[in-house]
């Protein structure tokens, strides 16, 4: 039998139980006799099953979902935060070890420049050389070898400067006035080289002393 | 927490009844690399490995609450073949091949039903939003019997302020539709 529309309207009724009693009996007969009627009804009750069903899946999954992704977003933030960790352990350790080696280096300078006062009385001349160079080394041993001890240049002609070392650092050469201590001239070095030539001419007639920054010697002459 | 022990099942299952959400990141973390690793083992098929997990826990919450998880395996090796089970019908169903059963021989794992819910789903999204709110009026969702009987018609009215006829038959156009998608469908057995 097919079903008609009013049937429908009545199965609506009779879900709602919206029936009186005698329209309910009648109904009921239909049911069991009537294949489609009783499909269309059977459907009707197991749709209404799963829509009900499909909200208990969707609010279960939803709750599986969020505690899931909580954990997989703490394992990423946790992992995150451990390497950060790492990587800003190893830049503070890596300049720590830097500065600690800088400030060695200021150390020695510092050290080197008190004693050559204290010793010496020399003036402090404004160099341009980094002094981590010459401070790194500032324990090897400089001798002052050529010209000493009041040695006498001619005016018309070179001369040399010597020295011996076992360095082969940068330093820097520097030619004073005796009598008041003036820079005349300055002439960066590598302490390997041992000698550097200049023309007499570039300094005039006078007393003069040279000397290394690594070194607390001092070399006297006199152009004439 | 990995299931050693029969009183460790005892506190999965009381914790999944509880909707702890510890237990659904224990679960998380002690069966998901095992169940991925099966997953890739179906090739040139788009399967993802992270659904499967959650629509196959979700099924066995579910069974677990409603008691059909009898408890005669670990619920681990539970879990593992439901999500066998999605990954086999997806398989089938992108290759185009239907209708094949597939049934654990452990324990009895009824996901057919499943696919009938997900299928639903789908279909709830297809319909319009007035239409979505009167059929959930009606099959009992925001009432305070729910699941215990239908919403009359008058009380729906009065809800969305119509007339008892205009809902009646704005719900009987409402139904018509949804038939007919799901007749659309080709895997509602009982259709």
């Amino acid at each position: 039998m097919a079903i008609q529309e009013k049937d429908m309207e009545l199965l609506e009724r009779y879900l709602e139980d919206g029936l009186n009693a005698d329209e309910k009996k009648v109904f009921e007969v239909q049911l069991a006799i009537n294949a489609e009627l009783k499909a269309e009804y059977q459907n009707r009750i197991y749709l209404r099953k799963l829509w009900l069903d499909s909200l208990e899946y969707e609010e279960t999954k939803a709750t599986i979902k969020s505690a899931i992704t909580q954990q997989t977003k703490s394992s990423k933030t946790r992992q995150l935060w451990i390497a950060v960790s790492i990587a800003a352990s190893i830049i503070i350790l890596l300049g720590i070890y830097f500065l600690n080696n800088h400030n060695q280096s200021i150390k020695e300078i510092e050290s080197q420049k008190q004693y050559s006062k204290e010793n010496q009385g020399f003036q402090d001349v404004q160099e341009d050389q980094p002094p981590s160079y010459a401070a790194i080394d500032s324990l090897s041993i400089v001798k002052l070898i050529e010209p000493v001890d009041q040695q006498k240049i001619k005016d018309d002609s070179d001369f040399v400067f010597k020295w011996s070392s076992k360095s082969s650092l940068l330093d820097t050469l520097s030619v004073y006035e005796t009598r008041n201590d003036s820079l005349r001239l300055q002439i960066p070095i590598q302490l390997s080289d041992s000698i550097v030539n200049i023309p007499a001419s570039r300094l005039g007639n006078g007393n003069y002393y040279w000397k290394l920054k690594t070194s607390n010697e001092k070399g006297e002459f006199i152009i004439y | 927490m990995v299931q050693k022990t029969n009183e460790d099942q005892f506190q999965l299952i009381r914790g999944i009844n509880q909707n702890d959400p510890k237990i659904f990141r224990a679960i998380y973390k002690d069966n998901f690399r095992k169940i991925a690793n099966m997953v890739l083992n179906f090739h040139n098929v788009n399967l993802d490995a992270e659904d499967i997990f959650q629509d196959g826990l979700t099924q066995a919450v579910i069974n677990v609450k409603n008691g059909k998880f009898k408890g005669d395996s670990l619920f681990s090796t539970y879990l593992f073949g439901i999500c066998r089970n999605i990954c086999l019908k997806e398989y089938n169903k992108q290759k185009g091949i239907y209708n094949i059963p597939i049934q654990d021989k452990e324990e009895e794992i009824d996901d057919d039903y499943f696919d009938d819910i997900k299928i639903v789903l789908e279909l709830k999204n297809k319909l319009q939003a007035e239409c979505k709110k009167i059929i959930d009026l009606r099959f009992g969702i925001g009432s305070l019997e729910m699941n215990k009987e239908e919403l009359r018609f008058d009380v729906i009215a009065e809800k969305m302020n119509i007339l008892p006829d205009n809902a009646r038959q704005k719900f009987k156009r409402c139904m018509s539709k949804l038939l007919d998608l799901v007749k659309q469908t080709r895997l509602m057995k009982n259709f």
